[in-house]
C-alpha cells in the first residue's frame, strides 16, 4: 500500500510550490508583519500548503482550527484555550491557521464570525483564514480587517509539469497526451490532478494511449471519488455530513460507490460496522419507496456519510483507487446467460399457471433432475431446452 | 426400459372440484357457496406458496363456466405482465365483450400481487372498479400487508395457511398409489419438513424421487432437496468462517445470479445451511439472530444484496 501522493508530494517549502509566486510573496509578508491574511481561490491549488511551506521557511508553529469549531467565542476559548496568548514552545513564531472559513453559516452562526474577529484582535500571533469564496457578505467585516492574497487557478502547463516529475519519480512511463489531459480536466486544481494520476497509475508502470478511455469515465467520477475520499479518510463526522454535496450522482449511485469501496478500506469490526451503517441506510431507502415520506433523505445521507465515516475511528493514511461497482454489468451479463432458462420457464408458464420467476426458481431444478434421469415428460418443450435440462 | 411419456404430477393431479380440495376447509366451503349462488364479490387469497390459491380460482372458473371456462377466464402474471398498463390494457381487451354462454360476470386471476408497486396498485384499484360490471377479479398475494387498504376493503379477503403434515401425507399417498409407487414412513416425513407445507413442492421433490427410483427412502428425497439446493451458499459461509469477505461476497453475487435467487431466498438457505458449519453452538445461534435481524431489514429495505453483505461481514466480526 502506497501513501496518498498528495501527501507524498506535498511542499517542503515555499519554493516547492508551484505557480504562485505572487501570492507567496505577499502571504510571507503578512505573516511576517502578524497581519491577518484572508486567502482565497479554487481548491487544490496550494493555499494550505503554502502556510505550511512558509511556516516551515520561516520555523515558526503553525496551530490549525477548524472553521467549524467557531461555533461560539467560548468554543474557541476552549479550543486554542491559552495558547493563544502564550509563546510557542522554544520560542518560535506561530501561525493560526483557520481553514474552510465558507462553512461557517451565514445567520445561525454569526456567533462564528464574531469569534473570528475577537480571536484577530486578541491574539499576538499571525493568522491565515482560507476560503474558497471570500466575498459572501457574511465575510464583509472581516474582509476588511485583512489582507486578501488570491491564489489563482493553475495554468495546465503548471499542473503537466508537476505530474510529469512524479510519473519520473515513480518511474511511470506516461504519454505527454496522457499527463496533457489530465492536466486540462483537473481546471487548476493540482491536487484532484494527482489523485487522478494515481488512480489510474497505480500497479501500471506504464500509461498508454488508451487509459485516456478511462479518463473519460474518471473526468466525471472525480466528484464521487473525493466524497468516497473524505468519508473514508476523514476522522471528523461531521465534515463528511455534505460529502454527496457536489456528487455528480444520486444516492443509489453513492450507495453502489460504498458498498464496492468499504471492504478496500474496512477489516474485521470496522467492515461490519460500516455494513451497518449501509444496510440502515438502505432501510430508510425502502421506507421512502413504500411510504413516500422523504424526510427519510436525512437519514439516508447521515448513515452514508457520518455513518460510514465512524466506522473506523483511525483512518488508513493508504490511498485506495476506488473503483466503480461491477455489480450492474455482472447481472446484465448473467440475465443474457440465463436466456435459455427464462425461455423455458416461459414456454411453461400458461400450462403450470405460475410466473416465469417462480418456475425458474421453483420448478426447472426440479425438472432437471427427472429428465437427468431419463424421465420422460409430457412438456410442450423445443429439443434444445429439453437437451439443456438434461445436459446441465 | 423404456418409459412412457409422463405429466407432471402437479399438473396431474391438480385439483378439479371443490371436493377434491385438500385443506382449507373453511374457505372452500364459503367460496362454493359463492359459486351455488352465483354472486362472487372480488376475491383476494393471501398465503404461502403451494396451499391452492391458483387451484381453487382455477376450480370457480370450471365450476362457474363449467366446459366455457377457458373463454371466460384471464390468468395474469403481476411479475410476469410488467406494468400496469399491460394489465390494464389486457383486462380492457378481455372485459370488452360479454361473457360467453352465461349472464355472469367473467373472472380475472391476477397471481403474484404483492410485486405490485403502490402506484400499480392504486391504478389496478380503479380498473376494478371501470370493469366491475363485466368481471370480478380474483387477487393473489403472499403477503396481505403488502396489498393497499383501498383493495382490500373492496374484497372479500381469504387468508390461506399451510396444508398440515396428515393433508400432505393424504396427497403423497393417494399419488403413489396412483402411480405405483412405495414411499417409506420416514421418507414421507423429510419429504413434509423438506416442503414446509407447500404441496407442489412436495410433488415436485416426489416425482424427482421417482425417477431415480420406484421405492423411495429418505435418502432419496434428502439428495433431491440437497441436489435442487444451490450448494455454493455453503462454500460462500465457509469462506466469512476465514474471513476472506471480498472472495466471499463475489461468490454470493455469483449464486444468486446463476439461480435466479433472491435476497428472501438466500438468508433462508442461509439459516438452514448455518446449522451445517464446523462452530460452536453459540457462534450458530448468534447467526441465526443476525439472520433474523438482516431478513427484517431486507423486508423493510430495498437493496437486498447489499443486506446480505452485512450479514456476511457481521459473522466475520462474530467469528473475531
Amino acid at each position: 500500500m502506497t501513501k496518498p501522493w498528495t501527501e507524498r508530494y506535498t511542499p517542503q517549502k515555499s519554493s516547492d510550490i508551484v505557480g504562485q509566486a505572487l501570492a507567496i510573496s505577499q502571504l510571507k509578508q503578512a505573516i511576517t508583519r502578524k497581519h491577518p491574511a484572508l486567502i482565497y481561490g479554487p481548491p487544490g491549488n496550494g493555499k494550505t500548503s503554502s502556510v505550511y511551506a512558509i511556516a516551515a521557511d520561516l520555523s515558526f508553529e503553525v496551530l490549525e482550527v477548524n472553521a467549524s469549531d467557531f461555533r461560539n467565542t467560548e468554543g474557541v476559548n476552549t479550543l486554542i484555550g491559552g495558547s493563544l496568548h502564550q509563546a510557542s514552545l522554544f520560542n518560535k513564531g506561530k501561525i493560526i491557521l483557520v481553514d474552510e472559513i465558507d462553512g461557517i453559516a451565514g445567520t445561525e452562526d454569526r456567533g462564528g464570525v464574531q469569534a473570528l474577529h475577537k480571536l484577530l484582535a486578541d491574539t499576538p500571533h499571525a493568522v491565515v483564514m482560507v476560503a474558497n469564496n471570500p466575498w459572501n457578505s457574511k465575510f464583509s467585516t472581516l474582509r476588511k480587517a485583512s489582507t486578501l492574497i488570491e491564489f489563482r487557478p493553475l495554468l495546465a502547463e503548471i499542473i503537466f509539469s508537476h505530474l510529469a516529475k512524479i510519473c519520473a519519480n515513480e518511474n511511470i512511463t506516461a504519454s505527454e497526451q496522457v499527463l496533457q489531459k489530465l492536466a486540462r480536466q483537473s481546471q487548476g486544481d493540482l491536487r484532484s490532478a494527482i489523485n487522478d494520476l494515481q488512480a489510474i497509475a497505480t500497479g501500471k508502470q506504464k500509461l498508454h494511449i488508451e487509459d485516456l478511455n478511462v479518463l473519460g469515465e474518471r473526468d466525471k467520477e472525480t466528484s464521487m471519488f473525493r466524497a468516497l475520499q473524505l468519508i473514508f479518510k476523514s476522522d471528523d463526522a461531521r465534515k463528511t455530513l455534505n460529502a454527496f454535496e457536489n456528487a455528480s450522482e444520486d444516492y443509489d449511485g453513492a450507495f453502489l460507490w460504498l458498498d464496492e469501496n468499504i471492504p478496500l478500506e474496512y477489516k474485521g469490526k470496522n467492515l461490519s460496522r460500516a455494513y451497518n451503517a449501509l444496510s440502515m441506510a438502505d432501510v430508510f431507502r425502502g421506507r421512502i419507496r413504500r411510504q413516500q415520506h422523504w424526510r427519510f433523505l436525512v437519514y439516508i445521507n447521515q448513515f452514508l456519510t457520518a455513518g460510514i465515516a465512524t466506522a473506523q475511528q483511525h483512518p488508513t493514511p493508504f490511498f485506495v483507487p476506488y473503483k466503480k461497482t461491477s455489480r450492474i454489468l455482472k447481472i446484465w451479463m448473467m440475465n443474457q446467460k440465463n436466456a435459455k432458462r427464462k425461455a423455458i420457464a416461459q414456454t411453461l408458464k400458461t400450462h403450470l399457471h405460475s410466473s416465469t420467476k417462480d418456475i425458474v426458481k421453483n420448478v426447472i431444478p426440479y425438472l432437471k433432475i427427472m429428465y437427468q434421469h431419463n424421465m420422460q415428460l409430457d412438456l410442450p418443450l423445443a429439443e434444445e431446452h429439453i437437451q439443456w435440462l438434461t445436459k446441465s | 426400459m423404456v418409459e412412457k411419456s409422463k405429466q407432471l404430477w402437479t399438473e396431474k393431479y391438480r385439483p378439479q372440484t371443490f371436493a377434491d380440495i385438500k385443506g382449507q376447509e373453511q374457505i372452500v366451503e364459503r367460496i362454493a357457496s359463492f359459486v351455488k349462488h352465483q354472486n362472487l364479490p372480488h376475491l383476494l387469497f393471501t398465503g404461502s406458496a403451494g396451499i391452492g390459491k391458483t387451484t381453487l380460482s382455477l376450480i370457480i372458473a370450471k365450476e362457474l363456466f363449467k366446459e366455457r371456462w377457458r373463454e371466460n377466464f384471464l390468468e395474469l402474471n403481476a411479475s410476469d405482465d410488467r406494468g400496469i398498463d399491460t394489465i390494464r390494457t389486457k383486462v380492457k381487451d378481455f372485459s370488452r365483450t360479454a361473457s360467453i354462454g352465461t349472464t355472469l360476470p367473467k373472472i380475472v386471476y391476477l397471481d403474484e400481487c404483492d410485486s405490485l408497486t403502490k402506484e400499480a396498485q392504486q391504478a389496478l384499484r380503479r380498473t376494478m372498479e371501470t370493469f366491475s360490471n363485466s368481471a370480478r377479479f380474483i387477487l393473489s398475494c403472499n403477503f396481505s400487508s403488502k396489498i393497499i387498504d383501498p383493495i382490500q376493503s373492496r374484497c372479500a379477503v381469504f387468508r390461506f395457511k399451510p396444508l398440515e403434515k396428515t393433508q400432505v401425507a393424504a396427497i403423497i399417498t393417494h399419488i403413489c398409489t396412483e402411480e405405483k409407487i412405495t414411499i417409506e414412513p420416514d421418507a414421507l416425513e423429510a419429504l413434509y419438513t423438506a416442503s414446509e407445507g407447500d404441496v407442489r413442492r412436495s410433488i415436485n421433490i416426489l416425482q424427482s424421487a421417482a425417477a431415480i427410483s420406484n421405492h423411495i427412502t429418505q435418502k432419496h428425497i434428502h439428495d433431491i432437496v440437497s441436489a435442487a439446493r444451490p450448494k455454493e451458499i455453503l462454500d460462500v459461509l465457509l469462506l466469512t468462517t476465514t474471513k476472506d469477505f471480498i472472495t466471499a461476497r463475489k461468490k454470493l453475487l455469483d449464486v444468486m445470479l446463476a439461480y435466479g435467487l433472491s435476497g428472501l431466498d438466500v438468508i433462508k438457505h442461509i439459516q438452514q445451511e448455518v446449522w451445517n458449519l464446523p462452530l460452536a453452538d453459540e457462534h450458530k445461534m448468534r447467526f441465526i439472530e443476525k439472520c433474523g435481524e438482516i431478513e427484517f431489514r431486507m423486508v423493510e429495505g430495498s437493496d437486498e444484496y447489499v443486506q446480505l453483505e452485512s450479514l456476511l461481514a457481521s459473522f466475520i466480526t462474530i467469528l473475531s
